[in-house]
């Protein structure tokens, strides 16, 4: 292929809506997932609250009936009732803690996703600002060299954004994770 | 006397649930928000077990941990981990620095209290 074969109004103008496209989707991409973490950090605090509030409640409930069935006026059949509901809050009460520390994990995730999409979006603007450069290139080698550059200049950002965005969340399940003392 | 842990991570409700279940059993919990605040609050106040999660702003566990051990009060003192990290490699940069052990978040409050204990009776 030869520079007079290629159109290049129609690559740079190619080059121009890719970027602009795809930087205006990523911008609702960053702003949906803001705001999904703003709403999980809300949801989450008021669960705990409400936990928290419910734990203290049945913490007293519980202190009534141990000193009821301390003073003889519960029956044996009731104080193992209690005893048994005593013990399914408890476990109720794990679980729980549990599940909210979710939110951390989430969080993280959401926050690696929004670094990613940041990313993306310089690799997109850079792609629609070489237009210009493009502009200038007289003759296939220049071109060449105007291309390698791009790709250059992408493979670095992705080997950045590589080093930059390991995730340290490998939770695939909502059990607790393990324990190791040294 | 009740013994105090620090527990020390960026996340509020983290806290908030490691605060609640060791409160629970009679441990005194004093919250740090990342690696700094956690390192000032040990100064201020010796602790007897330090809890730390490692990916934080301003400083992260590791350097925490690090900057604990250069401490002489803090040289004896349990460190442990409780972190999304789970790879051996990051595990044995820990063990390295100090660190007592290793947890992987989520925790289950019993198993984290059986651990504290073991570690701090």
């Amino acid at each position: 292929m030869t520079i007079q074969t290629i159109p290049m109004e129609e690559l740079k103008t190619l080059l121009v809506s890719l970027g602009a496209w795809g930087e205006e989707h990523l911008e609702h991409v960053e702003t949906d997932i803001e705001r999904t973490n703003v709403l999980l950090r809300e949801a989450i605090s008021m669960l705990v609250q409400g936990f928290m509030e419910i734990n203290r409640a049945a913490q007293a409930q519980q202190n009534l009936l141990i000193s009821l069935s301390a003073r003889d006026q519960l029956s044996q059949k009731q104080i193992a009732e209690v005893a048994m509901h005593s013990r399914q809050i408890e476990s109720e009460v794990n679980k729980v803690v549990t599940g909210l520390q979710f939110e951390d994990m989430t969080n993280q995730l959401l926050t690696r996703a929004l670094r990613r999409v940041g990313g993306l979006k310089v690799l997109l603007l850079a792609l629609a600002n070489q237009h210009e450069t493009l502009a200038h290139a007289h003759g296939a080698d220049d071109l060449a060299a105007i291309l390698q550059k791009m790709s250059e200049s992408i493979d670095e950002r992705r080997a950045s954004m590589h080093k930059d965005l390991q995730s340290s969340v490998n939770q695939q399940h909502m059990g607790a994770g393990e324990i190791e003392l040294f | 006397m009740a013994k105090t842990i620090l527990t020390v991570d960026d996340s509020g409700s983290l806290r908030q649930m490691v605060a609640f279940s060791l409160n629970a059993a009679g441990y005194q919990v004093i919250e740090a928000v990342d690696g700094e605040d956690g390192l000032n609050k040990a100064k201020a106040t010796l602790v007897d077990l330090v809890l730390t999660d490692q990916n934080m702003p301003n400083m992260d566990g590791l350097t925490l941990i690090k900057s604990l051990r250069s401490l002489s009060n803090y040289q004896k003192v349990p460190i442990l981990m409780l972190t999304t990290e789970s790879s051996d490699e990051v595990k044995a940069l820990g063990k390295a620095a100090g660190a007592t052990g290793w947890l992987v978040k989520p925790f289950d409050p019993k198993r984290l209290l059986d651990i504290v204990q073991r570690v701090i009776g």
